[in-house]
């Protein structure tokens, strides 16, 4: 078959992290090419180097053999290459008409030409199967419609190549049903396209090849008919054992109870269905799934950033369902939220400033109201110590600092707090190998410590060296719990996917 | 930890301080262009407006007071807006104020001290109270907080004119057709010295100058208002109640206000007179002080004194000079616009931070 | 921060030593006597108001007449006022003349601190002794509005009258408009209402309807001394009235308001800035010093006019204003120059109407 695309050595690095390493690819005509991979393998950045918004180190692009340089998504765009991105680039209060004809409209003596334009736009939804209501306001249409004017309007630009960036996170099951149907119907108008993705189901039904990345290297290439959910998870995820020594304790003391916990969303769907679980002193416990699943809701349930929910949650042995967040840190918890600047940190304020959250009002920093700055910065530098944060002083702020280390910061602050138990959501994201260890280590001290840790990431591997236990999030609820000796990477991958596990046996 | 002094630090470090500089150059080289374009010396206007502005006694005499209630508005705004409230509200509150202390100080007997401590407390109060009610307007009907304030400038204005006209009018002043209050007699607020105007009143800007600084940073209640205002997310995260967070620094930044208007009555006007505190834009100097100054306390005192300063420098070049004072108006024009454009745009980066991928 | 204040302390000494050495003496004198005087004129924006406008032209001509230095001090609002007026005495300005009553209150504080500046007012009257007052006898110019419109209406037995609040301001129009009407009718009787307001458009208006009503047939005219810009009230309601027929005839106020555009507006009161500054400045170059206190000008220097007596109107509705009319004005002014009427100035609790 004609290969339209190219990417040959492709290499990309950020720092001291290698995202792409030697990577080269190949896209054929009317073919649907999955890439799959953890988050970090590196999927994303490949996508981007090809879509103009970020810039290779090294290696070239061919398009229909001929090389081209893709220096931004307008050059893209020219060369026919249209991107889905996750995050919908629309305007919200026009019609459909006009966000999918925006740059390119029909007009007529140099007014737009309202009835031409439409006439356009519902031609080409017919022509792909693209349902929309071309007059429709873009605020109005559902999450599953906005996704289709992004495609239609990567149709409009005349794309041949269209990538796909994680086009289901956003969906609901059965809008997924009519993604990917749409996807094959694309192909087979002669489109080409790939998806980014890291559903393996999704794989299996619409891709024709199949590219595994881990760790910014090519892992292989397959045919999906001669490959299997098992084989791809199992290249996605390596052959990874946990290298810590692990402390066995024996603790009936519950740090963590979570009983029966229901949240509704606005539309009426449960996000999260009747969630129980628990986490003993001297456990790490992971919540293992694809992003998405009501992991995130769960941890804000907990901590008290979400409290309109039915059901109990006991902290440390105190029932604080539906307490504030002050309240719940009281009790005995402490939180490493899953992202370090939207949640965790305020990049415009000093190390200082942001190790004191959460105690600005404790007897040890402050006393009538008033700061005791001394006693503050003393413990900054003392965590700074300890954690070996590159920083030039406690006076510096955190938009200042690495990723990695803006990450110990809040990494120390909560770890170090004096609590038992600890929520940690994505604490090693998008930050150096170096750092991941350290994190850990203090993850796994403070359980040698007796201290009880939720750990909720969607890096398995991390899951798997760190976890004692490991309860499987999919769709909302709990699916199943793997107990210290049994857990199982093949299974676990399947399980996040939403297969069952009947006995010993992994049904799909 | 040594302190690596880079000039790439540098900059990351005085960002806000050093574009505020270069929005004053920009503005003060656009006041000299359209002065050389109206047949003006730009060089001897500029000079003159400076020399007007802060080079004698008189002239930063002058400056303090009329730099007086721009402290206040500007600490006002400073406060709300470095807790991530965007109350313009300044205006309505400083009304407030005042028209309470052209009401209560006539009403009061006793030794003048007493009478002008009650007055500012009134003052404080309805300021306060103002601000409070449109707190609690923003948040009952989920509405923005800035256009409520906004729209309360306006109420506020109007009810100080009914006030005025209707009321408290002084029908007997000899200025005829004077919309203004009784002339306050007992309880005004004695200059410093007393060749020149500047008030005491500047002296409890300085104070209250320290006093929000201490507030914002030396204390949980300002720790917890400055994160509200860095990042609204990580304080809620961190368990710090917004609302409970809101209605105070709402509350202090009214009293402000209030107190600004009040010392406006007490120690310059001595009554209230109609539009005294909209016509002169106090407070919208004083939020583009406090947005010149990133809202730090110390910030809003010398952006306060500098926009004090061409304005008095302005009236003084066009007595000398004849250069229309409304130059000035452009020069805080084109500052005001630079500095709210901060907002919308960032000023270049210099250097991508390594390892600053979320997902790669 | 350090750094900042830093910056802008080096910044004002580069200036300030900038700004050394430009110091330059005074013009030699020549052999005029005025050549010395620095006189200022301070008031709200010139812009086209004709009662700023004619202090200024007149400033102007006396300075190019005589020779003095002069400059004209513009202020959009309070505080420029206590600035401005304050810049130039400090600047060394001889004499400076407030227009309007804004002026009453920065000057008269300036008056106090500044014994060597000589200061004046116009149309107000300032609290500081030391302060020249020019305001107008608005009694005589009423007397003349009033002996006009008796005669334009001779078959009128009640006369309406429109004030801002019940004060003795208002009472000296009140005052002299009676007096004059019953000089032509002397059973005339009065309606009288107070708007309380200086500026509330539609509350003068609302008044007079209600005077109007009043009037019923037996009158149809009503005069006002709201205020400059509240009057209008009455005239909206006037032009209003004259398309149903009872017509209803007002008079203006401040500046010439008659128009085409409004024929109800038969006249109107008007002040004469020009010969108020005029006798401020003139008393001023005899020797440098203003006469402290209040002086009065009215219809005798023709600083309190009529419009069409000794002042020229812009319209005149020809079918009320006859030439009797007029003439019966510019008689009741030549009495009043001449001596041969007067109206002593008159409390209103001590006035029998």
């Amino acid at each position: 078959m004609e290969k339209v695309l190219e990417m040959k050595n492709i290499v990309k690095t950020y720092g001291r992290v290698v995202a792409n390493d030697d990577i080269s690819i190949d896209l054929r005509k009317g073919e649907i090419l999955a890439i799959v991979g953890e988050n970090g393998a590196g999927k994303s950045t490949l996508m981007k180097i090809l879509y103009g918004l970020e810039k290779a180190d090294s290696g070239e692009i061919f398009l229909h053999g001929k090389p081209v340089k893709i220096t931004s998504p307008s050059v893209a765009m020219d060369l026919q290459i249209g991107m889905v991105q996750q995050h919908f680039m629309l305007f919200g209060p026009m019609t459909v008409t006009e966000n999918i004809v925006y740059n390119n409209e029909i007009s007529k003596y140099s007014f737009f030409d309202k009835k031409k334009n439409e006439e356009k736009v519902a031609e080409l939804s017919e022509r792909y199967g693209l349902k929309v209501d071309p007059t429709a306001i873009v605020d109005n249409c559902p999450v599953g419609t906005q996704q289709r004017i992004e495609i239609l309007k990567t149709l409009y630009q005349n794309a041949d190549i269209i990538i796909f960036d994680e086009p289901s996170a956003v969906l609901t099951p059965n809008e997924v049903d009519d993604l990917l149907d749409t996807m094959k119907n694309l192909a087979a108008a002669g489109k080409s396209l790939i998806i980014i993705t890291h559903k393996l189901n999704e794989v299996m039904y619409v891709a024709d090849r199949v590219v595994v990345l881990r760790a910014g290297k090519l892992i292989d290439v397959v045919n999906k008919k001669d490959t299997s959910i098992e084989q791809l998870s199992y290249m996605m995820i390596g052959r990874q054992v946990a290298n810590l020594e692990i402390v066995e304790h024996d603790s009936n003391e519950t740090l963590l109870k979570v009983e029966n916990l229901t949240l509704g969303s606005e539309l009426g769907k449960k996000v999260l269905d009747n969630v129980n679980l628990y986490v003993n002193a001297g456990e790490i416990v992971g919540i293992a799934g694809v992003s998405g699943n009501g992991q995130t809701e769960l941890v804000r349930c907990i901590s008290g950033l979400e409290r309109n929910y039915q059901g109990k949650v006991t902290v440390n042995g105190s029932d604080v369902s539906n307490f504030d967040v002050a309240a719940i840190r009281k009790a005995g918890l402490s939180h490493i939220p899953e992202d370090r600047y939207m949640w965790g940190s305020a990049r415009e304020a000093t190390i200082s400033d942001n190790i004191l959250m959460g105690e600005e009002d404790s007897i040890r920093f402050s006393k009538n109201g008033i700061l005791k700055q001394k006693e503050i910065d003393g413990y900054a530098d003392k965590l700074i110590g300890e954690y070996s944060i590159k920083v030039d002083n406690n006076k510096q702020k955190i938009k200042e600092l690495s990723g990695g280390n803006a990450q110990k910061v809040i990494t120390a602050r909560e770890v170090e707090r004096d609590c038992p138990f600890t929520i940690a959501c994505e604490p090693t994201r998008g930050i150096d190998i170096g750092a991941m260890e350290f994190v850990h280590e203090r993850l796994v001290a403070k359980r040698d410590k007796y201290g009880g840790i939720l750990l909720v990431t969607s890096e398995l591997s991390e899951i798997m060296k760190l976890c004692d236990r490991i309860y499987v999030m999919y769709n909302g609820s709990i699916n199943y719990e793997f107990k210290n000796e049994d857990i199982d990477d093949h299974k676990l991958g399947v399980l996040m996917l939403g297969g069952k596990v009947d006995e010993n046996k992994v049904v799909n | 930890m040594k302190t690596k002094l880079s000039i790439k630090n540098f900059f990351h470090r005085f960002d806000d301080i050093s574009y505020s500089l270069i929005a004053v150059v920009i503005g003060l080289i656009v006041g000299a262009i359209i002065m050389a374009l109206t047949g003006f010396d730009p060089i001897e206007g500029i000079v003159g407006l400076i020399k007007g502005g802060f080079l004698s006694p008189y002239a930063i005499a002058s400056t303090f007071t009329r730099a007086t209630p721009i402290i206040f508005a500007g600490l006002s705004a400073a406060l709300a807006w470095g807790s991530g409230y965007s109350s313009m509200g300044a205006q309505g509150q400083m009304i407030m104020g005042a028209i309470t202390a052209a009401i209560v100080a006539p009403l009061i007997k006793g030794p003048a001290i007493l009478v002008v401590i009650v007055t500012l407390l009134a003052s404080m109060l309805a300021g306060a109270l103002y601000s409070l009610l449109s707190a609690y307007i923003s948040a009952k009907f989920d509405a923005y907080l800035l256009i409520i304030t906004l729209m309360f400038n306006y109420v506020a204005d109007y009810f100080a004119s009914y006030l005025t006209n209707y009321v408290f009018l002084d029908p007997y002043a000899l200025d005829k057709l004077a919309i203004q209050t009784q002339l306050i007699e007992n309880g005004t607020i004695p200059r410093i010295f007393s060749r020149y105007t500047t008030h005491y009143g500047f002296i409890i800007a300085l104070l209250c100058v320290a006093i929000v600084a201490f507030i914002i940073n030396k204390t949980s209640f300002g720790y917890k208002a400055r994160m509200s205002g860095l990042n609204p997310n990580f304080a809620e995260y961190g368990g710090i109640q917004s609302r409970k967070t809101m209605y105070k620094v709402l509350l202090l930044s009214g009293a402000l206000a209030g107190l600004g208007g009040a010392l406006e009555v007490l120690g310059s006007k001595f009554r209230y007179v109609d539009k005294m505190i909209t016509s002169p834009g106090y407070s919208w100097s004083g939020i583009t002080a406090s947005l010149m100054s990133n809202y730090s306390a110390v910030g809003v005192l010398i952006s306060s004194i500098f926009l004090a300063g061409i304005t008095v420098g302005g009236s003084s070049i066009e007595l000398l000079m004849s250069i229309p004072s409304e130059i000035t108006l452009i020069i805080q024009g084109i500052i005001t616009m630079l500095v709210t454009a901060k907002f919308v745009i960032k000023l270049p980066k210099f250097k991508k931070k390594e390892g600053d991928k979320d997902d790669i | 921060m350090k750094k900042f204040i830093i910056l802008l302390i080096s910044a004002m000494m580069v200036l300030s030593l900038a700004a050394c050495g430009d110091k330059t003496g005074k013009e030699d004198n020549n052999d005029n006597p005025y050549a010395d005087y620095k006189v200022a004129m301070i008031s709200d924006t010139v812009g086209t108001d004709q009662f700023i406008l004619q202090a200024k032209n007149r400033l102007e001509a006396l300075a190019a007449e005589y020779g003095f230095h002069h400059t004209i001090i513009e202020c959009s609002n309070t505080d420029d006022w206590q600035q401005k007026s304050r810049n130039a005495c400090e600047a060394g300005y001889d004499l400076i003349v407030g227009v309007g009553w804004v002026a009453a209150a920065p000057l008269s504080q300036l008056a106090d601190e500044f014994p060597d500046v000589e200061f004046g007012v116009i149309d107000t009257v300032a609290a500081n002794e030391r302060i020249m007052s020019i305001n107008f006898n608005t009694t005589d110019g009423c007397y003349v509005l009033g002996v006009m419109v008796a005669t334009a209406f001779p078959d009128d037995t009640v006369f309406g009258y429109i004030g801002n609040f019940q004060q003795q301001s208002n009472f000296e129009y009140k005052y002299g408009f009676m007096e004059g009407v019953k000089s032509v009718n002397p059973d005339a009787k009065f309606i009288t209402a107070y708007a309380d307001t200086y500026s509330d458009t539609q509350a003068t208006y609302n008044k007079a309807v209600e005077v109007a009503a009043a009037l019923g047939d037996n009158g149809h005219f009503i005069m006002g001394s709201v205020a400059n810009s509240a009057n209008a009230g009455i005239y909206q309601y006037a032009l209003e009235r004259g398309e149903t027929g009872n017509k209803i005839y007002t008079s203006g106020l401040s500046v010439d308001q008659t128009t085409a555009d409004n024929p109800y507006i038969l006249t109107g009161l008007t002040k004469n800035t020009a010969i108020a500054m005029e006798t401020i400045v003139k008393d001023f170059l005899e020797d440098g010093k203003i006469t402290p206190g209040k002086t009065t000008l009215g219809v005798n220097e023709d600083a309190f006019c009529v419009v069409g007596v000794n002042f020229e109107a812009n319209y005149l509705n020809a079918e009320i204003m006859t030439k009797e009319v007029i003439d019966a004005g510019k008689k009741a002014a030549q009495d009043l120059k001449d001596g041969k009427v007067e109206l002593p100035y008159v409390m209103e609790d001590d006035y029998k109407e």
